[in-house]
């Protein structure tokens, strides 16, 4: 008996609304969680999903991309690579894992709300897959890190990390729960699956295994593109959602929800991406700078289709474009002097030839940012390691949990330069909210109450949450003596420093 | 003879770097028969940029690699595209809008 062709049956198979009988409409789909725009079942029916896909494809496909992946990691015997590897790519590799599994993990439990609560059957299709493609995400990362936990625990947070209360794991959480677990289906899924996933992922999974390509760790340049093309196909129900929004007068609403939701998961990536990029990679397998990979694939690629769905760019635009060139070097910078709050080794990536890199590609850096390290280098070699240190805490963003900074060309201009860090603060019955930056402090404006709760790692020092002590701090983040940063080349990156820069270039 | 020099409406798969890469791109020239292919080569990947639409067609591909192929095979070495998907019966379309 012949079977039919998937496109025969796949608009029949997939039509799951039916009219309840028992119980009403908003019993089973809540407007909270399914639709607080007021938009008819009928106009959510006409979801029409860009990228079909049926169960039994979807297994052979995943099952395929899974032998590959796994095969490559088998194949190249891991430990060896890993013994070898500077501490640049080790740094780059804790980096990556440590945050990135669990909140994968975790993004599951997202998709599977937008698989419930949609009113769309075509995207509770789509949503599906969805949840499965980040079940695979979780396990495939985690198990990729595990591997290296012979070699050094710092992998053990792969897993710990998301149970941590750690100042960056508190970042990261708060950005994901607003985007992702805390709004109705359609919003969760324009902020994830469009402006989210059609976007960053790609700087993170495809610019960064090019890197990972020519540094000759393949295993996790593999491992990288496979969670991506999982990501492209389930990234696509953003899009006929937008579209419907507009279609139904609900344009403002959807614009607001890209807007936020960008800004919010751009802050991450910039520290993520940016610091893996322009520092953690070593110089001779940087394909890329991350002002250039945004660029194509966020400026570029993502910007086109916002305009083309009919949507404006956010209107932080210009700022953004600023932000891209700034605001990771000054989270480097911090990363680095604040390492013993990390559970990984920080490496500073400051080195001469590595300068001029930076320089090249971020006209300026030399006298900004270059300005901090030379004052780092100074100290180490001195023998001052104790001023490398600040001996007070960061003022952190009440927004993205990632610490103020100063931001060259922005801010008042003193001696000349215009390089001071900017709090853009807010009071808000009865306390100061500090913010990094003018669409931090917007988001929390659009929805005081939403954000007003959260406690930043600072606000919980103050308050007492944080125990006192001088372990008190690294206890409550859940960091042992052994899991505190410390430098990943021992301070021997200014040896370079030593020599004239021009004889170091040479 | 369409030309891609509007770069705003550039649309095409991103793959992987591989044998089904340079096989997609061959269908791809195939495929859209009198209009310009441009490719951007990266370490890892391969970016394949046609102006305004783009298809390419799993029989098409299956030709080059003398094997049949089907959606999966493009899905795995597919992590992104530039424009907007559409999945047919026989192949993808990257449109603009």
């Amino acid at each position: 008996m012949a079977l039919l062709e998937m496109h025969e049956w796949y608009d029949l198979a997939r039509d799951t609304n039916w009219t309840p009988g028992y119980v009403a409409e908003d019993e089973i789909f809540p407007p909270e969680l399914s639709d607080p725009f007021g938009i008819s079942v009928e106009q959510w029916e006409t979801f029409d999903e860009p990228y079909k896909v049926c169960y039994r494809d979807y297994v052979e496909t995943q099952r395929d991309k899974d032998i590959g992946a796994y095969s490559v990691k088998s194949a190249l015997a891991r430990a060896d690579f890993f013994k070898k590897a500077s501490p640049h790519w080790k740094a780059l590799l804790a980096l990556h894992f440590s945050p990135i599994g669990f909140a994968e993990f975790h993004s599951a439990s997202a998709f599977a709300r937008m698989t419930r609560f949609s009113r769309a059957p075509g995207m509770r299709n789509m949503a599906t897959f969805g949840t499965l493609d980040e079940m695979r995400h979780g396990q495939i990362q985690m198990y990729f890190a595990y591997e290296f936990i012979k070699q050094d625990r710092v992998f053990d947070w792969a897993h710990k990390s998301s149970k941590t209360e750690n100042w960056i794991i508190i970042s990261l959480r708060h950005a994901l729960d607003d985007v992702e677990h805390t709004r109705d289906a359609i919003s969760a899924a324009i902020m994830t699956n469009f402006a989210f996933e059609q976007c960053f992922t790609n700087l993170q999974f495809i610019g960064l295994s090019a890197d990972a390509a020519k540094a000759g760790d393949h295993t996790f340049a593999t491992m990288l593109q496979s969670i991506q093309t999982d990501e492209a196909r389930h990234a696509q129900i953003g899009t006929p959602l937008i579209q419907i929004m507009i279609e139904n007068g609900r344009k403002a609403e959807a614009q607001q929800l890209v807007d936020v939701g960008f800004w919010r998961i751009w802050k991450q990536f910039s520290a993520l991406s940016g610091i893996s990029m322009d520092y953690y990679t070593p110089l001779e397998f940087r394909e890329h700078s991350l002002k250039e990979f945004m660029h194509e694939w966020v400026v570029d690629q993502f910007g086109r289709n916002i305009k083309a769905l009919g949507l404006d760019l956010p209107w932080y635009w210009d700022y953004f474009l600023h932000d891209i060139e700034t605001f990771h070097h000054c989270q480097q910078i911090g990363i680095y002097v604040y390492r013993a709050t990390q559970w990984w080794r920080p490496i500073a990536c400051t080195s001469p030839a590595e300068r001029d890199w930076l320089e090249e590609k971020y006209p300026g850096w030399n006298d900004t940012y270059g300005k901090c390290w030379d004052v780092v280098a100074d100290n180490i070699r001195e023998g001052r390691f104790e001023r490398t240190v600040p001996v007070v805490p960061p003022l952190i963003c009440n927004m993205c949990g990632l610490e103020v900074t100063g931001v060259a060309g922005v801010g008042r201009q003193v001696d000349g330069r215009t390089w001071n860090a900017t709090n853009f603060h807010l009071d808000h019955e009865g306390r100061r909210y500090h913010f990094c930056s003018e669409p931090c402090k917007w988001v929390f404006e659009l929805e005081p109450a939403r954000y007003q709760g959260h406690r930043s790692i600072i606000d919980r020092v103050l308050d007492g949450t944080v125990p006192p002590g001088p372990d008190g701090f690294y206890e409550y983040m859940g960091q042992s003596f052994e899991e505190r940063g410390v430098c990943g080349y021992d301070y021997q990156w200014i040896d370079g420093y030593d020599m004239p820069r021009a004889a170091a270039a040479e | 003879m369409t030309t891609a020099d509007d770069a705003g409406n550039l649309v095409g798969p991103v793959m992987r770097a591989g044998e089904i890469a340079d096989a997609v791109l061959e269908a791809i020239q195939e495929d859209n028969e009198g209009r310009e292919v441009l490719t951007e080569a990266h370490a890892s990947y391969l970016r394949i940029k046609v102006a305004d639409e783009c298809f390419v067609r799993f029989e098409t591909v299956g030709d080059v690699l003398g094997r049949t192929v089907t959606r999966g095979d493009i899905e795995s070495n597919m992590p992104s595209f530039a424009g907007f998907i559409r999945t047919e019966p026989d192949g993808i379309r990257f449109v603009a809008r």
